[in-house]
């Protein structure tokens, strides 16, 4: 969940910027917004947040790839948090979308590898970056999917 | 407006690019003591060298300032409609697919999906 200071969509793009910081990582070009309208009616302005996906890069080549769309409650509506080593492919990747909800019986799921799909926990940017330097710093000894 | 740091290695650090990132990561603490809207309007230049005279100065990195940019509903329409005129259905037949097994997860596809995602919630 995003700290309480933490309370419009606003906040929510320095937090973002504020966790990709500290992460001690690098997004070349930078991160990037769009606010969308929230609803069909004119006279409301309520915007929804959209994060375009971005390439986060770590010290060692490996790089986070991932978007999210958060609603004006900022609950997330969608997200994608892809590791992968520096060679490309895939360490694992966390996911919250349609499709695999009659399986899952849930949106939220982590890929394992490119065969292995299972339910987990819903996560955010911070927690899904932090994942990744855990593995970034315990490579091969950790992965998420050991704990899931 | 924009900001260079230049950093000196201690004689005793190698110049390795894991002590660039340390100093970024160092700077970023600093700049948290300023306020937001500061922190929004600078980009970074951090250059860091080594104090001997032999060697450049090592650009290392540019901090790029966020974009945001304000999106109205015909845009996303705009969006939705480049997607079907790139596949031939409509983003509507994601998800299906996808569940099918029709459409492999790429980061374009899942691209849609998420602009599929916002389109539902304007208009569900």
């Amino acid at each position: 969940m995003p700290p309480d200071w933490v309370l419009t969509a606003e906040d929510y793009t320095l937090w973002v910027e504020r966790v990709v910081a500290h992460s001690g990582g690098f997004v070349p070009g930078g991160l990037a917004f769009n606010f969308w309208p929230a609803t069909t009616d004119e006279e409301n302005d309520s915007q929804v947040l959209d994060l375009l996906p971005c390439r986060l890069f770590f010290h060692d080549g490996s790089f986070l790839d991932f978007s999210l769309q958060v609603d004006t409650d900022l609950s997330h509506i969608d997200y994608r948090f892809h590791y992968a080593p520096s060679g490309g492919g895939m360490f694992w990747r966390k996911d919250m979308h349609h499709g695999h909800e009659d399986d899952d019986g849930q949106l939220f799921h982590i890929h394992c590898s490119v065969d292995e799909r299972r339910p987990y926990d819903e996560v955010d940017v911070e927690e899904a970056i932090g994942e990744a330097l855990q593995q970034l710093w315990h490579h091969p000894t950790y992965h998420p999917c050991n704990d899931a | 407006m924009k900001m260079t740091i230049e950093m000196q290695l201690k004689p005793e650090e190698r110049p390795r690019v894991e002590d660039a990132w340390e100093h970024l990561r160092d700077l970023h603490e600093v700049l948290e003591a300023r306020t937001k809207e500061v922190a929004r309007l600078l980009t970074f230049h951090v250059v860091i060298s080594r104090p001997t005279i032999e060697e450049p100065v090592i650009p290392i990195a540019k901090v790029q300032p966020t974009r945001i940019v304000r999106r109205s509903r015909d845009e996303l329409q705009e969006e939705l409609e480049r997607f079907e005129t790139a596949y031939g259905f409509s983003t509507a037949e994601l998800i299906p697919r996808l569940r099918a097994g029709e459409m492999e997860e790429t980061l374009d596809v899942r691209r849609w999906v998420s602009l599929r995602a916002i389109h539902n919630r304007i208009n569900p």
